[in-house]
């Protein structure tokens, strides 16, 4: 069989698991939420409410029916791409709030990648380009720990240097209050400003942007100078390496161009797993920061028992991974003709 | 090598320039607090309104807002408990039964939108709010004859309306009538979602009750207000801040700014501390922690910051389950009282920021008696260990075989942990071995389901009015319409909130308390009531509270309502050299 012909079966059966994890993942969300104690239109009515009003609002919710109508309704709907209303907010579509908080989470997730890439690509080839030295142990030591580290402990202890003490940065939010965010066309401010040709407003959203994607770029940092730093210190041993030295090409670019871009391509397979962890850390780094994006809307609506909403936004973060996963596969396959299917 | 250098200086440049840039922005104002537009108050808050939509706002912080950009038929002067005419221009005229008010409505008044107000429109606005059946919806429909349940339940026929029950009888006037009297009748007129909303902006539902088919997105507005206040509401821009502006064509005193912006830090009391401390807001209120408040009051005078403290409404208190061993003995309960020492308590969990209470009224209210100080605390308010050892002891608990008691607390609340907690080592120091109380935390929304299933031994809980009226401390806690077939509270106000209790003698004394128009005649059965509740102690007060607004130097005008809603239009900020 053809490579490209394995790659496209690979494909299809990786693109015909998807709706199977996809229902796994709503299924276990779904019996999960209704297995917790804890009463939704207590939430929405308030338990001042009379009876009257709140069997009506169980009605309306559907609440009153069996767990298995409840389910199979959900799921009709889920077909149609209907993720239904929020309990809480009143009327609002979860697709809206989708729609309008990812815009700030996606936004945080791409600064903190960036980071990420950045801080932990530089410190792994440093550390592996100097074996068995102090450097070495520094790079090892930083993995380790900026992967342990409670995000939200580092986050609140950035607030406190550099926000509280040194005020160089803001403590939380988007933008500041006192002046009207861009105008929205994508919700990303960086890119909206941009399309506006306002650079004050650029640099202002990049400013509030900095704080929270470094904190959650630190934590995904360490993932990814462990694996730079494993991948260049084996490529450093290969053969090739040893030609290319041979060859009289000057150390640095047998580092930075011969076996580094051969130990970027665990990063790209590490870059799929670390989706989970980027939205995961997202959460706490929200909460932390006020950020008003998606992972901060789903605390909220966990501690309300939204449950469409807390469905909805998991059922998106979990399409989220299920296709970083299949892209990030492909994107292996391309880059390196090794990798068979 | 050079050429590398070379490169080299050149990124590294570009990285300084950069950090620069951000710096210089940073440094330009951005976390200063300082407004690009002038005239303008920052306000810090942690509470985001779930949504401002009048008929379905309950919380304070859906309140706090709507109440400065909607106007009620009456209100409250700040600091005062007397009702006030808002769109009304006088307080109600009430039939001889006490059923049929008859308002007078406010000419010249415009919404938002251009609409003008009349009684037409103030008619539209209560009856929308009944209704939608919103959360608050309660407030009107159980006293106003206007949505008549059906008479058979099991029909699965709709509520019918009644007409006459809610109508405008005139351009600018406005009558409703009650299913039953109740005295207090125009403080809930003045519960901030009671306000008029522009006919031309908002719909309500069409069918009613369980029948109603109406989607929520219709009929409730959850991100534009359209009303007739000193702001108007801008449209949002983001999911963390919301701006109001001053409305040029309101028909009172024009605000003391030109607009407001609420930053909401989404849940964080730290980062609302900080933003304050940083000066990235003008005023922070809702809601710090009580170290946080000390912290900020230890440091007013050095940073010139204002700390406006006033007295809130809002109750702490434990709730007993009467239906559960060893609490369905009145002794027990009795000597739990009697084991309660209030100043410490205030000072250990909140640090002086409260206010010891000693009957389920609050002290702001003239009908409030401190029957709890006189029956179970010694001279200074504290407890009386030696009457709690002497009604333990005769409720047969020894030290071999103590009294073991549960307090619940919903985990999320650091105060209820404290108290929770204070109360096991108070008992453990002081009670000689007769008490122990086992704190247990429980997460909030599995609380609150559970409190009504009589899990709880003893809840900690909070109460915060819905109107200013005493009915507001006694008919929710008290009230027990349907009694259990082995005693205690199978349905009502008391089940609810997790006591159980029941009294026949109890539930006729607060409906008399709702019907008398007399207000010695009231005070009378209030009296009884608060004396009735310190002999059986289906709940104990804790403090009443306090609410602290801070702001920043050259702020000023800061002030709440007695529902504890800030009132922006009076804040002013001066430049400060």
């Amino acid at each position: 069989m053809s490579r490209i012909k394995s790659l496209q079966y690979y494909l299809l059966a990786r693109l015909m698991l998807a709706p199977l994890m996809l229902w796994t993942i709503v299924t276990i969300i779904f019996v999960l939420m209704r297995a917790t104690p804890g009463d939704p239109v207590d939430a929405i009515v308030g338990s001042r409410a009379s009876a009257p009003i709140k069997d009506a609002m169980r009605v309306k919710l559907g609440l009153d029916k069996s767990l298995w109508e409840q389910y199979s309704n959900y799921l009709g709907k889920l077909l149609q791409f209907d993720l239904g209303e929020s309990i809480t907010s009143s009327g609002v579509k979860v697709t809206k709030i989708i729609a309008d908080h990812f815009p700030a989470t996606i936004e945080l997730a791409i600064g903190a990648i960036a980071i990420a890439f950045i801080v932990g690509i530089t410190i792994g080839v440093v550390a592996a380009a100097r074996p068995g030295t102090g450097t070495e142990a520094f790079g090892r030591l930083y993995g380790v720990i900026s992967y342990s580290l409670p995000i939200f402990w580092v986050g609140m202890l950035l607030q406190l240097v550099f926000s509280v003490n040194l005020g160089w940065f803001p403590l939380g939010g988007r933008f500041p209050s006192t002046s009207p965010p861009p105008d929205k066309i994508f919700g990303l401010y960086t890119i909206d400003s941009l399309l506006h040709f306002n650079f004050s407003q650029f640099f202002t959203s990049l400013y509030y942007l900095f704080l929270p994607c470094f904190t959650l770029g630190m934590l995904l940092s360490g993932i990814f100078e462990r694996i730079v730093r494993v991948n260049l210190k084996e490529n450093l041993r290969s053969d090739y390496v040893e030609a290319a030295r041979a060859r009289g090409i000057p150390e640095r670019q047998v580092l930075l161009v011969h076996a580094l871009k051969n130990s970027l391509i665990p990063v790209i397979t590490v870059l799929g797993l670390t989706t989970a962890s980027l939205l995961g850390g997202a959460v706490l780094t929200e909460t932390t920061f006020s950020w008003p994006g998606l992972a901060g809307r789903l605390y909220e609506a966990i501690s309300a028992r939204d449950y469409p909403t807390i469905q909805g936004i998991m059922v998106f973060f979990a399409s989220i991974v299920v296709v970083a996963s299949i892209v990030i596969d492909l994107i292996n396959a391309w880059i390196d003709p090794r990798i068979k299917y | 090598m050079s050429h590398l250098t070379n490169m080299n200086l050149r990124k590294h440049s570009a990285l300084v320039l950069f950090l620069g840039l951000l710096t210089v922005t940073g440094c330009s104002g951005d976390t200063s607090g300082s407004n690009s537009r002038t005239g303008w108050i920052t306000l810090g808050t942690k509470e985001k309104p779930r949504t401002i939509d009048p008929s379905d706002a309950y919380e304070l912080s859906s309140l706090g807002i709507i109440t400065n950009m909607g106007e009620r038929l009456y209100t409250y002067n700040p600091g005062s408990t007397k009702l006030v005419p808002e769109l009304a221009t006088a307080l109600p005229t009430v039939s001889a039964d006490g059923l049929t008010y008859t308002i007078p409505i406010r000419q010249g008044v415009t919404f938002h939108d251009g609409t003008p107000f009349d009684a037409e429109a103030m008619a539209f606005s209560l009856k929308r709010f009944i209704v939608n059946s919103g959360s608050p919806a309660f407030l009107l429909s159980d006293r106003i004859d206007f949505l008549r349940p059906n008479p058979d339940p099991k029909s699965n026929k709709p509520p019918t309306l009644n007409p006459d029950g809610l109508k405008a009888t005139g351009k600018y006037e406005l009558t409703i009538k009650l299913k039953q009297p109740f005295t207090a009748f125009p403080a809930l007129l003045a519960f901030p979602g009671a306000c008029a909303v522009s006919p031309q902006a908002y719909k309500t539902a069409t069918v009613r009750g369980k029948d109603d088919k109406t989607e929520d997105k219709e009929k409730f507005n959850t991100k534009l207000f359209v009303g007739t206040g000193p702001y108007k509401m801008l449209p949002q821009t983001s999911e963390d801040r919301i701006e109001l502006q001053a409305f040029d064509k309101y028909w009172g005193a024009k605000p003391a700014n030109k607009g407001v912006v609420v930053q909401i830090y989404l849940g964080s009391a730290s980062n609302l501390y900080n933003s304050f401390k940083t000066g990235a807001v003008d005023v922070a209120y809702l809601s710090l922690e009580p170290d946080q408040i000390r912290s900020l009051q230890e440091n007013q005078k050095a940073k010139g910051w204002k700390v406006t403290e006033v007295d809130g409404n809002g109750t702490s208190y434990l709730m007993l389950n009467v239906k559960q061993k060893p609490l369905d003995n009145p002794v027990v309960r009795q000597a739990i009282a009697s084991v309660i020492d209030r100043p410490l308590l205030n000072e250990r969990v909140l640090y002086g920021q409260g206010k010891p209470l000693y009957s389920i009224i609050p002290d702001s209210f003239s009908q409030s008696q401190p029957g709890f100080k006189s029956a179970y605390s010694s001279a200074n308010g504290g407890s009386n260990l030696p009457q709690a050892k002497e009604l333990l002891t005769k409720a047969g608990f020894t030290v071999q075989k103590p009294a073991k008691i549960q307090v619940w607390y919903r985990s999320s609340s650091a105060g209820d942990k404290m108290i929770a907690n204070f109360l096991r080592a108070y008992a453990k120091k002081n009670m000689g071995g007769l008490l122990v109380f086992e704190p247990s935390a429980v997460e909030k929304t599995a609380f609150n389901k559970m409190l009504k299933t009589g899990a709880y031994a003893i809840a900690t809980q909070s109460w915060y009015p819905d109107f200013i009226d005493v009915d507001t401390y006694v008919q929710p806690f008290l009230e027990c319409p349907k009694p259990a077939e082995g005693g205690g509270c199978k349905e009502g106000g008391s089940a609810e909130q997790g006591s159980f209790y029941y009294d026949a003698a109890m539930n006729k004394a607060i409906s008399d308390q709702g019907k008398a128009q007399n207000p010695v005649d009231r005070l009378a059965i209030l009296t009884k009531i608060q004396e009735q509740v310190v002999r059986d102690v289906p709940q104990i007060p804790l403090w009443q509270t306090k609410d602290f607004i801070f702001s920043r130097p050259g702020v000023s005008g800061v002030g709440t309502d007695p529902l504890q809603n800030l009132k922006y239009s009076t804040i002013k900020k001066s430049v400060v050299k």
